[in-house]
């Protein structure tokens, strides 16, 4: 009997075990996690493309923005973009309009204005104007 | 009553502007998430909070993608609640859970850098005997010790495109890697008239100013680290590479790249023309990098030089040529398991040649930018596996990148001007700093099986992000408290928010009985596919531990095949005993695994249904794709 009431403990103890370990392991790590997936996938890593990209830079700006107080390390956030980019097959961003247009939405949505908005529009662009337009166009585009 | 009006309030707010967003549940199985999981989804977004080092961590990743894990490889019943919510409350929460991943892989990644920092330190500490004005030459110089061994700690990414580790060690020590990449005439071609390029615009001298200030640059490191010195010498390290690779006129290492030989892939006009301009594309990239002020710079012009390599030998060649861009650390598929699942594997070589031919197909279709021809390198990559993995018995399954990663060691052609006493100073106030970091961490994501997992985490966030008005806005607040088993959680969301619809998605094993069942005599369909011996629709995983019967579909004799089971994982244990001198007690863990998984079912608890390694989207039912 006793070893009968003992058993049916570790059935019940396994059990409760096994349904509160309600958690999936992460087994991703270094450069597997950024590879596209098993060589049966198809490309999930290009799926959305430009617009997914755009997407993925707005909101790391915008993350970026609301958890930075004081000055902007902008060589920490072009790494950061690095990392985005790379997981999207890009590796020359600064040429990828997407990404100021990204920035630009990041910004209005952080809902930074006037002086501030003019000074991280120069920072990001490095001053380039093709780079503020862009930045502009896609501030402009949120409502 | 109250409820009632609290409802109906939300009801009439949303039906104005409805959205929707997914509360899952993934029910139990063997593996990772035995108790089952649960995840929110937001458009193509997928949310899960996962146990990763002890610390409970939020992932985000595409819905194709998650399903596809979940439902078909992990062979799990997803269960799907449709919440119903105004455009402003989808916009909240989506928000909330972006702005928190973002916020945490900022942090995580942090951690990261400064443990690297911390191994850099200590090697430059410990190796601190070289003379400094010694390390300033730009060539080799004996390791003064060896370099700390890590994943990946002390690599430098895509330098291997045009390195060896031989290169920079002493003669005789390394050999070099064999393979077939022959690239001297187009790397010749490509980096003369990209080092012309930038003399013109910058100026003779250019080259060498730019590696003397790189130089200087290393030398002038701050060994005040704040998480970024090892980052920071890498960086600079590629960029001095870099520019060796235009100066010396370099050819792409011997194993960087591979042909696609064969009729396939003709270049027709049109897609010549497509591949001139993402030549000049590029040509125009690796002009822009070389004065990039962005701190990785390096390694974006070493990728981009080697697609301008590759590119230049496939339009003279007229046979495509393409970057290896598998990392070092991919699974590969021994000859054994390509033996045992040949089936599966050769729907998977079908798709990756289908893929491969779309995508060269395609290409006159639309201007080729640099993200497209990525996908096409990918493809090409996938497809060029296959055809060698007939020669090899072996292949690379896991691990490719959208961009090329191949490595090299740490070279020593740079170090940065420390005392020993800069480096004890900083090395001390690193580890400070580190521990500050950790301790962070684990006070907010330490996994707790009771009070922090996955399903806690998920209504933390939902409630942080609606604050006051979770109530008003999703019909109920759930607390997290009292809410951490993945399946009661799935009955209180039904109970509390405005669910509008629940959707069950059977595992894939399930949805091909059903078929099954359709078509043939059940009884017979049944005592077949209820074991793994006869069962048509499963072939044993080595991932899974040993078990007999399926139990997902057994209710009534659920004991009676648990013990059946229970039996099995003691079998394999015991083997795994005798074995454990060999194989590290590997398959001891297994069956130990295997025995605790199938003892809940004595008490009617479902855990057995098996799963499968190597399927395919393809392979699987069309209604079975993710998403569906």
């Amino acid at each position: 009997m006793f070893v009968l009431n003992r058993f049916n403990l570790l059935i019940a103890g396994s059990a409760c075990v096994l349904i509160l370990n309600g958690c999936s392991f992460s087994d991703s790590s270094g450069s597997i996690s950024d590879s596209i997936g098993s060589i049966s996938d198809s490309s999930s890593s290009f799926s959305g493309g430009s617009a997914k990209y755009e997407s993925d830079v707005e909101d790391y700006t915008y993350a970026y923005l609301k958890s930075t107080s004081g000055t902007t390390d902008y060589a920490d956030f072009q790494k950061g973009l690095s990392d985005i980019a790379k997981k999207r097959g890009i590796s020359d961003w600064e040429s990828d309009d997407h990404t100021y247009k990204g920035i630009g939405k990041a910004l209005k949505k952080a809902r930074i204005e006037g002086v501030g908005y003019e000074t991280y529009k120069k920072n990001f662009a490095d001053s380039d104007t093709t780079k503020m337009k862009q930045i502009q166009q896609g501030y402009d585009s949120q409502d | 009553m109250k409820r009632f009006l609290t409802l109906l309030a939300v009801l009439l707010g949303n039906t104005a502007n409805a959205y929707t967003f997914q509360y899952l549940y993934i029910e139990a199985n063997e593996g990772s998430s035995s108790g089952g999981h649960v995840a929110v989804q937001f458009g193509d977004d997928v949310f899960h909070y996962q146990f990763k080092n002890g610390l409970i961590r939020l992932f985000k990743q595409d819905a194709e993608g998650f399903r596809f894990d979940y439902r078909v490889l992990q062979n799990r019943t997803l269960h799907v609640a449709d919440v119903d919510v105004s455009a402003a409350t989808f916009s909240l929460l989506q928000d909330h859970f972006k702005l928190l991943f973002w916020q945490q892989d900022r942090q995580f990644k942090q951690l990261q850098a400064a443990e690297k920092d911390h191994q850099l330190l200590e090697w430059l500490l410990h190796s601190h005997t070289t003379p400094p004005s010694s390390l300033q030459i730009p060539g080799y110089i004996p390791h003064p010790s060896p370099l700390p061994e890590g994943e990946g700690i002390f690599k430098l990414p895509g330098a291997g495109l045009f390195f060896n580790d031989s290169d920079f060690a002493p003669v005789g020590q390394l050999t070099e890697p064999h393979g077939d990449c022959q690239t001297k005439a187009s790397a010749k071609s490509i980096l003369a008239s990209l080092r012309t390029q930038l003399a013109l615009q910058h100026g003779n001298g250019f080259l060498q100013r730019r590696k003397v200030e790189l130089t200087t640059a290393i030398q002038h490191l701050s060994a005040v680290t704040n998480g970024r010195l090892s980052e920071r010498y890498t960086d600079l390290l590629n960029g001095l590479l870099a520019l060796r690779v235009i100066e010396e006129t370099r050819p792409l290492t011997s194993d960087a790249c591979h042909t696609l030989t064969g009729p396939e892939g003709h270049l027709d006009p049109q897609k010549t023309e497509r591949l001139n301009n993402l030549h000049r594309q590029l040509m125009q990239s690796a002009q822009n990098l070389a004065v990039s002020k962005r701190p990785d710079w390096g390694y974006a012009l070493l990728v981009t030089m080697s697609r301008l390599i590759t590119l230049q030998q496939t339009l003279q060649s007229g046979q495509w040529v393409f970057v290896d861009d598998f990392s070092a650390d991919s699974t590969v598929i021994a000859a054994e398991d390509m033996m045992r699942f040949t089936d599966e594997l050769s729907v998977q070589r079908k798709k990756a040649e289908t893929d491969w031919q779309q995508q060269w197909q395609s290409l006159g279709n639309t201007e080729l930018d640099e993200q497209h021809y990525s996908q096409l390198e990918v493809s090409a990559n996938r497809y060029h596996e296959w055809l060698v993995s007939n020669n090899r018995q072996t292949l690379r399954y896991h691990g490719e990148q959208a961009l090329p990663t191949k490595a090299i060691n740490l070279p020593t052609i740079a170090l940065p001007k420390f005392s020993s006493q800069q480096l004890q100073q900083a090395l001390h106030q690193q580890v400070l700093d580190t521990q500050q970091l950790t301790q962070q961490l684990e006070q907010n994501y330490a996994y707790h099986l009771l009070t922090r997992n996955c399903v806690t985490e998920i209504f933390h966030t939902i409630n942080q992000a609606l604050g006051a008005e979770t109530q008003q806005r999703l019909g109920g607040v759930i607390d997290e408290h009292l809410n951490i088993v993945p399946f009661t959680a799935f009955a209180m969301v039904q109970a509390s928010y405005l669910v509008k619809h629940i959707t069950v998605l059977p595992s894939h094993r399930q949805q091909q009985l059903a078929k099954q069942y359709e078509q043939e005599f059940p009884p017979l369909v049944y005592a077949r596919e209820s074991n793994v011996v006869s069962a048509s629709l499963y072939d044993y995983n080595p991932n899974d531990a040993w078990f007999v019967f399926f139990t997902d579909d057994a209710l009534l004799l659920r004991p009676v095949f648990g013990a059946i089971n229970s039996v099995a994982g003691v079998g394999q244990s015991l083997f795994g005993l005798v074995k454990s001198p060999f194989d590290e007690g590997q398959l001891l863990a297994t069956g130990m695994r295997g025995l605790l998984m199938s003892l809940p079912e004595l008490a009617f608890i479902n855990m057995r249904k098996g799963s499968y390694k190597f399927l395919s989207p393809d392979s699987a039912s069309q209604e079975n794709l993710p998403g569906q």
